[in-house]
């Protein structure tokens, strides 16, 4: 199926009078062929990641001193650069290291950093810093500029079963979530009764009502309206992936969630940014086990994402940022680590300029048992909106923030 | 958004006692109301007794939740047939505030069967909140620092003296007592040596003394050998402990779509603080104010799918002589596909509620789920059986009361329906779409009555049954 046809099978598209204004901007741009847009896919590692563990000093004594019990041996990293190598269970992304694909940017975060889940993800999340955030995502903030020039209907996508991430909150309209193919199976006919058409009509129509008296109301009115009005065409691309012999029964894992992605970047859906999310990262005890078996799964979620997209040359065009809301504790704690501050984030892809970034963190030079900030997290964002998305960053992160080099 | 802002409310006149009037009478708008919040929803016999008996006595009604009940359990270790059995307990409309009130503390301590393995302990965790919901917090949270479930949930069985885990001093304080900004980190370091060797050993509360840290240890700024009971006095003792808990309530009984200014909740918390903490005292409160019967409060939240469910099935899942037919296991697939599985929270924190109960996927198994049910169930019944392994189900008869009610006409039965599921709210112009539906088609019985059904199914799709 190509683009054109699948956004057009729609025909609530063509005939609704309620077309939420976004839709009609997706069939808009099916008209167009919009494979220069670049794509970001974010992968929220979600607890506190353990940047120690993913991206290991593994000349540091220190480093040694500090983990006797969860150290990993220097013998079984994947070098990225001399001081600087990953978790092994990341065996999926030697090809991106081996091309130079593959940037660690280190020490990551905001100053003061709070170690509590919440706080911390939320600020993430909103790009803010101050101690109540607005409860508007970045990805969110990003909507407007990220529809510009070429039109793009849903620019933003949250893929899973989790609730919707703070992260894609707050945007009126082109944000969706998408889980499973039977999600958008909509029930609606009945042996001798009206039929599908008419049922689906009269949900759709007592949906609608003023958008302005009662905002939470509105809220609703407008969140059922979307839904309705793009179940549809999401179900065509979901039943293609039901339909996968291997994919189809993997949604819930991360690579699972990759091949829908791949799927639907390959067949123009036109969206701009993904969102998924893998939990399991807050390891206070069995860190070891634990961060074995989903490094793993991060690192062959990403590269089966690029090998399937290299089919289509549509490799070129994305990147993946993986963050968390803070790193851990230095010293281990038997046999975990408990909240500390200055994550890690990878970023991959092939315009991504792989190696170091930011400068690293000192293993003694601590900040109550910490490691100390060394780069703020909106240069990240800043980076990724400027020079790969090419959305304007101040008015999403409410400041200009000092660009870095990890995309070229 | 609340209807004015919290600066135009004097919070005195807002918390004190309403009394109906012939303005703002106690009417089904309001037993429905007080009904889905303080408990699941009230069937049709309730709202008529509750008009009967006024105000005050079904306040007293509900807040006579009578002895403690003891609660099912088994050796299972995924919370299924606990969570069938909860599910059964909030149908049956038996002490609905206590059920409520433990579903509250379900969410506050929010614990996951997931990772705690253990029916047991998961329902002896329930237990408690059945114990000491509407009583004092204290108890409440010094039972909790010792409950099994808890101690795996947030690894105290890690936490020892040479290495003390931080899981369980941090959440105490950041999610279950003080909120974010109320203690330090050198605060939680503290707490969690002081919590070093409670464990758990074949299912039991266990104190490890040669794990425990003897030490001294300095917690809010005093000095002391301090052990976990001591911390937990500490805690409560702390005043942003009621201020807290008074947030909480108000987001779980009135509006969670902001948090009002400290100065607004204050006469809650004065009552929490003059109460010693007794949290029923102030649900009272709340469920008693002018606040909660006006417009601030009135559809100023999101149906938790809990809520939606039970709620619509205590209205609508009867066979023809009015009893409740459908059986709670046929419920659980739909509160999973609504994002709701009771005995596992996602995190910590517990559900997030409010507009994130609500994307795309979601609504559409609200709408699923509200056409199985309006339609008998009929449709669902094979892929249902299949996933629950066999045993269903007695198909619910909505149309039931309507035609005892003697309603024959189209338009009869679209006021029926609207007054039995949106009482106290008009949207006339989804109103005509019903009827434009029930008048079309062929005019057999079984075509009609089809047509009744999707008004039905229509009806809790509608936007404004999302709220409550």
């Amino acid at each position: 199926m190509d683009r054109r046809n699948f956004l057009k099978k729609s025909t609530l598209l063509a005939t609704a009078p309620f077309v939420p204004e976004f839709l009609a901007r997706t069939a808009l741009a099916a008209e167009k062929a919009s494979s220069n847009d670049t794509i970001l896919v974010v992968i929220e590692m979600t607890g506190g990641n353990d940047g120690l563990s993913m991206a290991v000093p593994y000349t540091d004594d220190d480093y040694y001193k500090a983990r006797p019990k969860l150290a990993i041996p220097k013998a079984q990293v994947l070098k990225v650069t001399d001081e600087i190598g990953l978790h092994p269970s990341f065996f999926g992304l030697q090809n991106l290291v081996t091309a130079k694909q593959l940037a660690i940017i280190q020490g990551v975060g905001y100053p003061n950093s709070d170690r509590s889940h919440f706080e911390s993800m939320d600020r993430w999340q909103c790009a803010e810093v101050t101690k109540e955030v607005s409860g508007r995502g970045w990805l969110a903030k990003s909507t407007d500029g990220l529809s510009k020039g070429e039109a793009v209907g849903v620019p933003v996508m949250h893929v899973g079963g989790d609730k919707l991430p703070m992260a894609c909150r707050g945007a009126v309209n082109g944000v969706l979530s998408i889980h499973k193919a039977e999600d958008f199976e909509l029930r609606a006919s009945e042996d001798g009764g009206a039929g599908e058409k008419p049922v689906k009509k009269l949900l759709a129509d007592v949906s609608k009502g003023s958008l302005d008296e009662d905002e939470l109301l509105s809220f609703v009115r407008r969140r059922q309206l979307q839904t309705f009005e793009s179940i549809d065409t999401l179900k065509e691309v979901l039943d293609g992936f039901k339909r996968d012999p291997i994919w189809g029964r993997q949604f819930s894992s991360l690579t699972g969630k990759m091949n829908l992605i791949s799927r639907l970047i390959r067949e123009g859906f036109g969206t701009r940014v993904f969102y998924v999310a893998i939990d399991g990262f807050d390891t206070h005890a069995n860190q070891l086990t634990d961060l074995q078996r989903l490094y793993a799964e991060v690192g062959s979620a990403i590269s089966s994402l690029f090998t399937d997209l290299a089919r289509s040359k549509d490799d070129k065009r994305v990147a993946v940022l993986t963050f968390s809301e803070f790193g851990r504790r230095v010293a281990e704690n038997g046999s975990g680590t408990d909240h500390g501050a200055g994550s890690f984030l990878l970023c991959a892809g092939p315009a991504i300029k792989g190696g170091t970034h930011g400068k690293r963190p000192s293993l003694t030079d601590l900040d109550q048992g910490d490691l100390k900030v060394t780069t703020d997290f909106r240069q990240v964002y800043a980076t990724l909106l400027e020079k790969w998305l090419k959305v304007e960053s101040k008015g999403v992160l409410g400041d200009k923030f000092e660009t870095m080099n990890f995309v070229a | 958004m609340p209807k004015k802002p919290y600066a135009e409310l004097n919070p005195k006149e807002e918390w004190s006692e309403w009394s109906p009037s012939a303005d703002n009478p106690w009417s089904r708008k309001w037993i429905s109301h007080l009904y889905r919040r303080a408990g699941f929803g009230a069937s049709r016999e309730e709202i008529e007794s509750a008009e009967k008996i006024g105000f005050d006595a079904t306040i007293k009604k509900l807040f006579d939740v009578g002895p403690e009940p003891k609660l099912f359990s088994d050796d299972g270790t995924d919370g299924m047939f606990i969570r069938i059995d909860w599910v059964r307990r909030m149908l049956s409309g038996q002490a609905p505030l206590r059920e409520k009130m433990a579903l509250f503390w379900h969410n506050h301590f929010a614990t996951s069967v997931n990772k705690v393995a253990s029916n047991r302990a998961m329902v002896g965790q329930l237990q408690l909140f059945m114990k000491h919901g509407l009583s004092k917090f204290g108890p409440l949270l010094q039972d909790i620092s010792k409950d099994p479930a808890m101690i795996i949930w947030l690894d105290g069985n890690t936490n020892t003296k040479a290495k003390p885990n931080e899981n369980y001093a941090r959440e105490i304080m950041e999610l279950f007592s003080l909120g974010v900004g109320n203690y330090t980190e050198k605060d939680i370091r503290e707490a969690a040596r002081a919590f070093t060797g409670w464990h758990t050993q074949q299912g039991r509360f266990y104190f490890n003394a040669s794990e425990h840290d003897e030490g001294e240890k300095v917690f809010f700024g005093q000095k002391g050998n301090w052990n976990g009971n001591d911390i937990v006095d500490m805690i409560l003792k702390q005043p942003a402990c009621p201020r807290f808990l008074a947030r909480r309530l108000y987001a779980f009984f009135v509006c969670e779509e902001i948090v009002p200014p400290d100065s607004f909740l204050e006469p809650l918390v004065t009552e929490l603080k003059n109460s010693d903490l007794d949290i029923g005292k102030c649900v009272e409160r709340i469920l008693r104010s002018k606040h909660f019967y006006s417009e601030q409060a009135f559809l100023q939240k999101i149906k938790s799918p809990v809520e939606f469910v039970i709620g619509a099935v205590r209205l609508l899942g009867v066979g023809p002589t009015g009893r409740l037919v459908v059986m709670p296991e046929s419920l659980i697939p739909g509160l999973d596909a609504m994002g709701q599985r009771l005995f596992a929270p996602p995190n910590v924190k517990g559900w997030e509620g409010g507009r994130a109960w609500l994307s795309s996927g979601t609504l559409v198994a609200r709408s699923n789920f509200s056409h199985d049910l309006a339609h008998g169930l009929r449709e669902a019944s094979k892929e249902m059986i299949r996933k629950a392994g066999g045993s269903f189900f007695t198909a619910a008869d909505p149309l039931a009361q309507a035609r005892k009610a003697g309603m024959e006409t189209p338009r009869e039965y679209v006021e029926f329906y609207g007054n039995l599921l949106i009482p106290g709210v008009r949207n006339v112009s989804a109103e005509q779409e019903m009827l434009k539906h029930l008048r079309k088609g062929d005019d057999s019985l079984a075509s009609f009555e089809s047509r009744v059904r999707d008004v039905i199914h229509s009806f809790l799709t509608m936007p404004e049954y999302q709220l409550n």
